[in-house]
């Protein structure tokens, strides 16, 4: 019997208490208001939360960030913490596209400078320049060798080769490469489908947007992203490709065979302690793909750099198109967190949520800590994209913790049956948003209302003072693979 | 009857059912429906085999690797999988050989399909022969 949101005790206005009860070893938290409650009413996510309340060695509540939905495993939009000796590490709580994240480039230009003719050249130089798209391969095949390296030092990888300057790596969470990567616990497999995908946007929802800065709500913490209101600015999504899919899958295989491991009945749950032989093999095989996603957005950032400079004959220093921040979407990380008023190191599995730590964390770099981390929240192409501050009070409650995005509102079915017979580029252009997608079908896919408002999704992080509001972009140009 | 077969909604990601009167067929059908659901075009063109040996702990466990099989061939090496021939099938094992050819010019992507799950995939009896379900990450 899937459990009914009847069954949700009201904390506040933002947040509601799903009890322990059952086999739960505790309770869940979900972050919501009414509207979005609507929504989980019609999927499987609070039975998933229960089932990751049920995984030994949980640290903490269950967690549900307000763009949360029914996944694998855990939900979409699901965050839990568990104990490095008692607890677990679940590939079904990462998720298949391993690090798939964001990152957001301010520039120096003017969004109200690219109206017309180029915006839509440099777009459609954008579209033409950076592969995108199902099976689209990168701007080089990378043997053996290169693949290891971009596994053991992620973005570093790119930027010792001129394609990025260390600035960018220090605007990236983790500096833009997780510890303890193995590439020797990576399949023959996971490389192959790897080797020639470094430096493209993939499909599905994965995008590059050109966006303007249209309101600024926090100036302190904007000034410190170097974010202003009437400015170009660059959201890039994207991840692991294949590799990263098919590290997932190689584990959640290896570890459903193992007899060592923890098996809940919902296969996609499949767990191992960290630090058992497979525990140890899938962090390091994990953090190798993520190490392949944070290389992945610092090649297409520099395909961008060059397409964006070539199509508007500026250079790189009128450009200006420095990293605002990266976060990762689907990692699970050893970090440190104040549990009951004690530190205490508890694996964090994030799986389309946002690391948001708050003003003073010593893993923030020195521009934004007096601040707090940017909270990078994307919405869907036709409305906008907002970027918050992680908050003291984010650690306390969700092991700082934030929603990624807006979250589907429909399948990828209902979508495309609504899309059928619009023009939908027609649609957004009406709105002064050009697109350009490789295919109708993401298009119809991806479309506003499949998902929930974003900004309904950002008033719940606001309003439970869990990430707050800095400011909020609308899009002027979307690519999507 | 003849195999059949279908998409199914899910939140984020696609499913896919497929119906059969044996379990071998049921297999097969699956096998081209992932196949023509993630690449349309001609079928022609001399078929390669490929030895499949997958393991499982029930058929449904079995089907999923299978699709991932066909995920992989595709993604990772531009194979369009387009049969499969079952020499042994029973809950624990699958061997036999599927079909590939490469992909070409004429060929063009549909669904991207990263990844077939064990969220509630399934495979039971349905009157005389067999239906399946899996979702898909996309």
């Amino acid at each position: 019997m899937p459990i009914s949101i009847d069954v949700l005790q009201q904390v506040d206005a933002y947040r509601w208490r799903l009890p322990r009860h059952g086999e739960m070893l505790t309770e869940g938290l979900v972050l919501a208001d009414a509207d979005l409650l609507a929504h989980l009413a019609k999927d499987g996510t609070l039975d998933q939360l229960y089932g990751v309340a049920c995984l030994p060695g949980i640290v903490g509540p269950a967690l549900a960030m307000p763009d949360a939905h029914q996944g694998y495993g855990f939900p979409i939009g699901g965050v839990a913490a568990f104990d490095p000796v008692e607890g677990v590490v679940s590939p079904g709580g990462v998720g298949y596209d391993i690090n798939c994240g964001v990152r957001l480039l301010r520039s120096k230009l003017a969004a109200a400078d690219l109206t017309g003719q180029p915006l839509t050249r440099l777009i459609d130089a954008l579209a033409a320049g950076v592969p995108a798209g199902v099976g689209e391969g990168g701007p080089q095949r990378l043997g053996d060798p290169d693949l290891r390296r971009v596994m053991e030092l992620g973005a570093a990888w790119a930027v010792g080769r001129g394609w990025g300057s260390p600035a960018d790596l220090e605007f990236c969470e983790a500096g833009g490469a997780l510890q303890g990567a193995d590439p020797d616990a990576v399949s023959q497999r996971a490389m192959q489908r790897g080797r020639d995908q470094a430096g493209s946007l993939g499909a599905g929802n994965h995008f590059l947007e050109l966006g303007e800065v249209v309101q600024v709500y926090d100036a302190q913490a904007a000034q410190a992203f170097g974010l202003t209101e009437g400015q170009l600015v660059v959201w890039i999504h994207s991840g692991s490709r294949g590799l990263g899919h098919q590290v997932c899958d190689d584990y959640l295989r290896i570890l459903g065979r193992d007899p060592q491991a923890i098996h809940p009945r919902d296969r996609q749950l499949v767990a191992t302690r960290p630090a058992s032989e497979n525990g140890r093999a899938y962090l390091g095989a994990m953090a190798a793909a993520a190490n392949f996603a944070f290389n992945n957005r610092q090649m297409l950032t520099m395909r961008l750099r060059d397409i964006t400079g070539q199509s508007l004959g500026l250079g790189p220093a009128a450009l200006g198109l420095g990293l605002v921040y990266d976060v990762a979407h689907n990692v699970a990380k050893l970090e440190t967190h104040q549990v009951q008023g004690r530190p205490r190191p508890v694996w964090v599995h994030r799986k389309g949520a946002t690391r948001a730590l708050g003003p003073g964390h010593p893993e923030l770099p020195d521009r934004y800590r007096a601040v707090g981390q940017p909270v990078l929240v994307p919405g869907d192409m036709g409305r906008a994209s907002y970027v918050l501050k992680g908050t003291a009070l984010a650690e306390e409650q969700t092991f700082a913790s934030s929603a990624h995005g807006a979250g589907r509102a429909m399948s990828r079915t209902q979508a495309k049956k609504l899309g059928q017979g619009r023009r939908l580029e027609q649609e957004l252009l009406a709105q002064h948003i050009l697109v350009r997608a490789k295919s109708r079908a993401t298009l119809a896919e991806e479309m506003p209302e499949a998902y929930k408002d974003v900004a309904t999704v950002v008033g719940v992080m606001h309003g439970a003072g869990l990430a707050t509001l800095v400011a909020r972009t609308r899009p002027l140009a979307v690519i999507k693979g | 009857m003849a195999a059949r077969h279908g998409t199914l909604t899910h939140t984020a990601d696609l499913g896919l059912w497929v119906e059969a009167d044996s379990l071998p067929e049921l297999m097969a059908a699956a096998v081209e429906a992932l196949s023509r659901l993630m690449t349309a075009g001609p079928r022609q063109g001399e078929i390669a085999w490929l030895p499949v040996d997958l393991e499982g702990r029930d058929y449904a466990e079995l089907l999923v690797e299978l699709l991932n099989e066909v995920v992989y061939r595709l993604d990772g090496e531009g194979l369009i999988s387009v049969a499969l021939e079952v020499a042994e099938l029973s809950p624990v094992r699958l061997a036999g050989r599927l079909g590939v050819i490469p992909r070409g010019p004429g060929h063009e992507a549909g669904e991207p399909v990263k990844a077939v799950t064990y969220h509630q995939a399934s495979v039971t009896p349905l009157g005389a022969g067999w239906r399946a379900r899996v979702i898909m990450d996309v």
